[in-house]
């Protein structure tokens, strides 16, 4: 039997772009940036964080007060999943839908667990010296906390679990989810991923590792200096052709393929050629020709080692065709949400390739030697056949998926 | 510590609303899940130094009796 066709008929996002669909696409089409001075002198640097949420009712529309009261506290992470994932439910139209209950499963990828939480936690342990720290530490901050209270919330019974790659979680979230369907395991996957990671520790570490830009974000450019961090989530709402058709659902787009990689070489250093057999994966799965246009959206960081990397991957792998492609890098726009940057990144790219509209790359002060791409610089046109969007992550795991029009 | 002080705290850490939380209510009719109280007795003890023990407080406690428990009753 032919595996079923997986379409995305839902979409919801919150980043430091912010809130909602709309507003992100908006924002990133026109090449306006969410990077900028974090508010708080205790973290000081840049990066593209959420402006703070509005109430319950506002951020959660439609959720029951007694039924947002069951999860009891929310990290900033969960709350981030919930707001993303509830928009993705409602524009799918699946609210109150019977396969929710049991032919849907969740799927979300993060790279940490609620930071702020465990923070809060361990400055009363070491720098206040108490004994106790408050008792929902623990249910709050788990990695898990996302994908179980989603559950909980839209009543989903069915398989729900947050899967972690870094840099690429919700890259694997994504693909994993698309072969649920295929293989006829659900017809329904809410699946994206969330980060909330612009708290104190967590970014003091990412400042260690000496990866953070001081100034901005530049993938690909002469002068680039380094990542910035961003937070938020991405979710969306993937559906077996049949099931879609049957309820008459509006269709984003295709989720298309998926092709993973491990370089099993360095915890962060970049492997070309463990990046390319990625990419090469996914078009096969998707059956995508390497020549035929497409709309690459790259991981891009602005990282000395990365953006190399990845052009020395797509330049091995496409050789001449390249240049029929056009290379585009959200992150500029919207940092790096680490488990949440490959969902937002694939429905941005899937956005893009619908409308032909690929968002610029920002920030950009000209040619790097060794970053020879066709980057879209300036918000243009462009007919792509397919979207082509990597992720690159720590450890070497990569993870890319295909984008095709409906 | 105000009576409204503990109503404030009740009602973070439980999320339910303040005009729920009526003297004669009780924990169980209030629906508060057992980790909720457990968060709410952290609180106490922590920015009032209040210690209760968490089997101190029975299904069929009221608020009321939880306010005389902790000898703060409402400013008539």
């Amino acid at each position: 039997m032919k595996a079923p066709r997986v379409l995305v008929t839902g979409m919801g996002c919150v980043s430091g772009l912010g809130r909602g669909v709309a507003e992100n696409w908006r924002r990133a089409r026109g090449g306006d940036g969410a990077i900028r001075a974090l508010p708080s002198p205790e973290t000081p640097g840049v990066a593209a964080w959420a402006q703070d949420p509005p109430g319950d009712e506002a951020r959660f529309p439609g959720v029951d007060a007694d039924r947002l009261r069951r999860l009891g506290r929310l990290d900033p992470l969960s709350a981030f999943a919930l707001e993303a994932g509830i928009e993705a439910v409602a524009d799918a139209g699946l609210e109150g839908n019977p396969s929710l209950a049991h032919r849907t499963a969740i799927l979300l990828g993060c790279g940490s667990g609620g930071n702020a939480t465990i923070e809060t936690a361990y400055e009363r342990l070491f720098g206040q010296g108490q004994a106790k720290v408050h008792p929902q530490t623990i249910p709050s901050s788990m990695i898990a906390a996302p994908a179980a209270h989603l559950s909980m919330l839209l009543g989903v019974h069915g398989p729900a679990f947050t899967l972690s790659s870094a840099c690429a979680s919700s890259a694997h979230a994504l693909g994993e989810a698309m072969h649920m369907i295929r293989a006829g395991r659900t017809d329904v996957v809410i699946a994206g991923g969330a980060e909330a990671c612009l708290t104190l520790g967590s970014l003091t570490g990412w400042r260690s590792l000496g990866v953070l830009a001081p100034d901005t974000c530049r993938p690909f450019s002469q002068g680039r200096k380094g990542m910035v961090l961003g937070e938020g989530a991405a979710v969306l709402v993937l559906e077996s052709e049949s099931h879609a058709l049957a309820r008459g659902a509006a269709v984003y787009g295709e989720l298309a393929g998926y092709g993973l990689s491990s370089d099993a070489g360095h915890m962060t250093a970049p492997d070309a050629a463990g990046i390319a057999a990625a990419i090469g994966a996914a078009h096969e799965d998707a059956g995508l020709a390497l020549d035929a246009p497409a709309l690459y959206s790259s991981h891009g960081t602005g990282t000395a080692l990365n953006d190399p990397a990845e052009t020395a991957a797509l330049q091995r792998l496409y050789g001449g065709s390249l240049a029929r492609h056009r290379v585009i890098a959200t992150k500029s726009a919207h940092g790096h949400m680490i488990g949440a940057t490959a969902a937002m990144e694939f429905l941005l790219g899937l956005l893009a390739l619908r409308e032909g509209t690929p968002p610029p790359v920002l920030n950009h002060l000209g040619p790097a030697p060794d970053c020879d791409l066709p980057l879209v610089l300036q918000p243009q046109a462009f007919e792509a056949e397919a979207l082509v969007s990597a992720s690159i992550a720590f450890g070497g795991l990569n993870a890319v998926l295909i984008g095709r029009r409906a | 510590m105000t009576h409204e002080d503990l109503i404030a705290l009740i009602a973070k850490e439980t999320g339910l609303p303040v005009e729920r939380l009526l003297p004669q209510a009780t924990l169980e009719t209030l629906d508060i899940s057992s980790i909720d109280l457990v968060s709410m007795l952290f609180e106490l003890e922590d920015q009032y130094g209040i210690e209760v023990q968490p089997e101190e407080l029975t299904p069929d406690m009221t608020l009321q009796q939880l306010f005389d428990r902790i000898g703060v009753t409402p400013s008539q």
